[in-house]
């Protein structure tokens, strides 16, 4: 072997597990001074870029990756369902454009297939999970939550009946009133369509939901897709946060005041609705708030499902015109969360119901062991809601918070109430 | 902290599909991906989060990359192309991290000014050397698998890897000279 061989060869003596075949290499090295100070010299740069030491993962670094990984699991992309319609868009069989200018668009005939089909429907139950807190309102998403299950149950038939519930509250009808009930022992009351199911409406109208989308979509309400694929309909509809933002406070706090996505997939055989996710449009990118995960149709429903047992000290949700009137009415919106703070400092149950639309206080106001109004701000307006939301500082049992407490007047007697925020 | 103790035996492992299999290819890899990091990062932190991304990003891409037979080089180009970009945000930002972190007890001072010299004189080579010799040396990896990490042929990784060494002698001498 040639000193400009063994040269070009020395790299291999550098490898992790040197090839066995580098006797050659060493015995010109053995017998070549110029070629083993050549080696010794390369040693020499290779040593010093060899770490001498090894760093160990925290102890709790795997534990961390794998919690990182079951999020990624249990949040799945809902524009995975678009992208593969993208990649797969020679294997579309029908691509429906909703605006078709020319006679009877495809859509329409689709939306007549999936009513006709779905006519039969004798119940549904749904299984879902949504990114919000457990014990508010239905309509409330909140990317940072931890999922929270949500389940419905519709018996379709004349009357209609229904039951929604999540970890806090639970609401029913019975096909002649509705009742919600706060857990633990508020209950509102409603009549067969009441307003405080929210969005949640739309799903239960499983049998029209394409019909509905496809309306909406119709209306520029929302801009809507439709794919057939693989036996599936897959719908897309992408919705615009609906209402006055130039206050953005309620922008993406709920459902209907969010720019979202939602993935609706249907079986093109029996036209019902498999499953759907609903993400949120940031501007950090989407962030799946809601999916269904099960959908089972035609299960037989205990008619218990939709009722109630209400607790013994049950605290009723009063209409504004049935609120007592023991004082001076608050006259604004800064007055009316002056108020209300005012009377839960003072531990006042009478002043509190002066705008707390309730047969009594609710039990949370006892934990209250002190509360000190710090700044009240200059109420404003955002979104759909009808009402105003007044800003403020307090500290309460030691500690400071600040939000907006949301208020409303919208009612026919025009009286201020509290409406949340606390 | 420990010593080197000569290069790892290489694991030859497929793209896992599910958690269960990610927690494995975690375990057996987890060690060797960190180091190489911080061996360019100096931050243990900054380290982890790199190679926690890359993992978490491993699993988004484990449809895209079934077929793929040995994930460990894939995982270390990602680490490197991560690194890199931390290291260029760093500058953005007037973030250099001038002295490891995360390490203050266990790793001797010298050592740490030791590597950081080191990284000094990879940074004055051509890109693709440094990144073989890395991979090499940091990353513990066969010349076999850096070729798989960068994507090229082995003949070329040796042949940067000997170039790249060339020119560390030539600025070692340099700076011998100017002392």
């Amino acid at each position: 072997m040639t000193c400009r061989e063994t040269q070009k060869r020395l790299v291999d003596l550098f490898d992790c597990e040197p090839p066995e075949k580098l006797g050659e290499i060493q015995s010109h090295l053995a017998a070549c001074g110029r070629c083993a100070r050549e080696y010794a010299a390369i040693q020499a740069a290779a040593n010093l870029i060899q770490p001498q030491f090894r760093v160990q993962p925290s102890p709790d670094f795997k534990e961390r990756v794998m919690n990182e990984l079951m999020q990624v699991k249990l949040s799945p992309n809902p524009w995975r369902w678009v992208l593969r319609l993208a990649v797969a868009a020679a294997a579309v069989v029908l691509v429906i454009l909703l605006f078709a200018q020319s006679g009877q668009s495809p859509a329409l005939n689709l939306m007549a297939q999936s009513a006709q089909a779905m006519s039969n429907l004798q119940s549904v139950h749904i299984t879902a999970r949504m990114r919000t807190l457990p014990n508010d309102n239905f309509e409330l998403i909140d990317p940072h939550a931890d999922w929270v299950p949500l389940e419905i149950w519709k018996q379709f038939g004349d009357p209609p009946k229904w039951r929604v519930e999540k970890p806090g509250r639970v609401a029913v009808m019975d096909g002649t009133s509705s009742s919600m009930l706060l857990r633990p022992n508020t209950v509102v009351q409603g009549g067969t369509n009441p307003g405080f199911l929210d969005w949640v409406n739309a799903l239960l109208e499983t049998d029209k939901i394409m019909e509905n989308e496809l309306v909406s979509a119709r209306a520029q309400l929302s801009s809507a897709r439709l794919a057939e694929q693989n036996g599936h309909y897959v719908l897309a509809v992408q919705r615009v946060a609906q209402g006055d933002f130039r206050n953005d406070w309620l922008l993406n706090k709920t459902v209907s005041s969010s720019n979202h996505t939602r993935i609706y997939r249907f079986d093109v055989a029996s036209k019902r609705l498999e499953s759907m996710q609903l993400a949120l449009n940031t501007k950090a990118g989407d962030v799946p708030v809601f999916e269904i995960t099960r959908i089972a149709y035609n299960e037989s429903l205990d008619p218990k499902l939709f009722t109630i047992d209400l607790p013994r000290n049950v605290i009723r949700a009063l209409p504004a015109e049935q609120m007592p009137a023991t004082r001076a009415l608050p006259q604004s919106p800064k007055d009316t969360a002056a108020m209300f703070f005012d009377a839960l400092a003072q531990q006042d149950a009478d002043e509190l119901l002066a705008v707390f639309p309730a047969s009594a206080a609710p039990p949370w106001v006892k934990s209250i062991t002190s509360l000190q109004v710090v700044s009240l701000g200059e109420p404003f307006q955002s979104g759909q809601y009808p009402g105003w939301f007044v800003p403020y500082e307090i500290t309460m049992n030691g500690e400071t918070r600040k939000h907006n407490l949301a208020v409303r007047n919208d009612n026919p007697a025009h009286r201020w109430v509290f409406d949340g925020g606390f | 902290m420990v010593e080197t103790g000569g290069a790892a035996a290489e694991p030859v492992l497929s793209w896992p599909r599910s958690v269960a299999g990610f927690d494995a290819l975690i375990e057996a890899t987890q060690q060797r991906l960190i180091h190489f990091a911080f061996c360019r990062l100096r931050s243990l932190a900054d380290a982890e989060d790199v190679v926690q991304d890359v993992f978490v990003q491993a699993y988004r891409d484990r449809d895209r990359h079934r077929n793929v037979d040995n994930v460990v080089p894939f995982l270390f180009r990602m680490v490197a192309n991560r690194s890199t970009d931390l290291l260029r945000k760093r500058v953005g930002h007037a973030l250099a991290c001038p002295t490891p972190v995360g390490c203050a007890s266990a790793c001797p001072a010298d050592s740490a000014e030791r590597r950081q010299w080191i990284e000094t004189l990879l940074a004055r080579l051509p890109a693709r050397q440094a990144a073989v010799i890395r991979l090499r040396f940091y990353g513990e990896l066969s010349f076999d698998a850096v070729a798989r990490s960068v994507g090229c042929s082995v003949p070329t990784v040796k042949s940067r890897f000997r170039y790249g060494i060339q020119k560390i002698r030539k600025l070692l001498d340099r700076e011998a000279g100017a002392r």
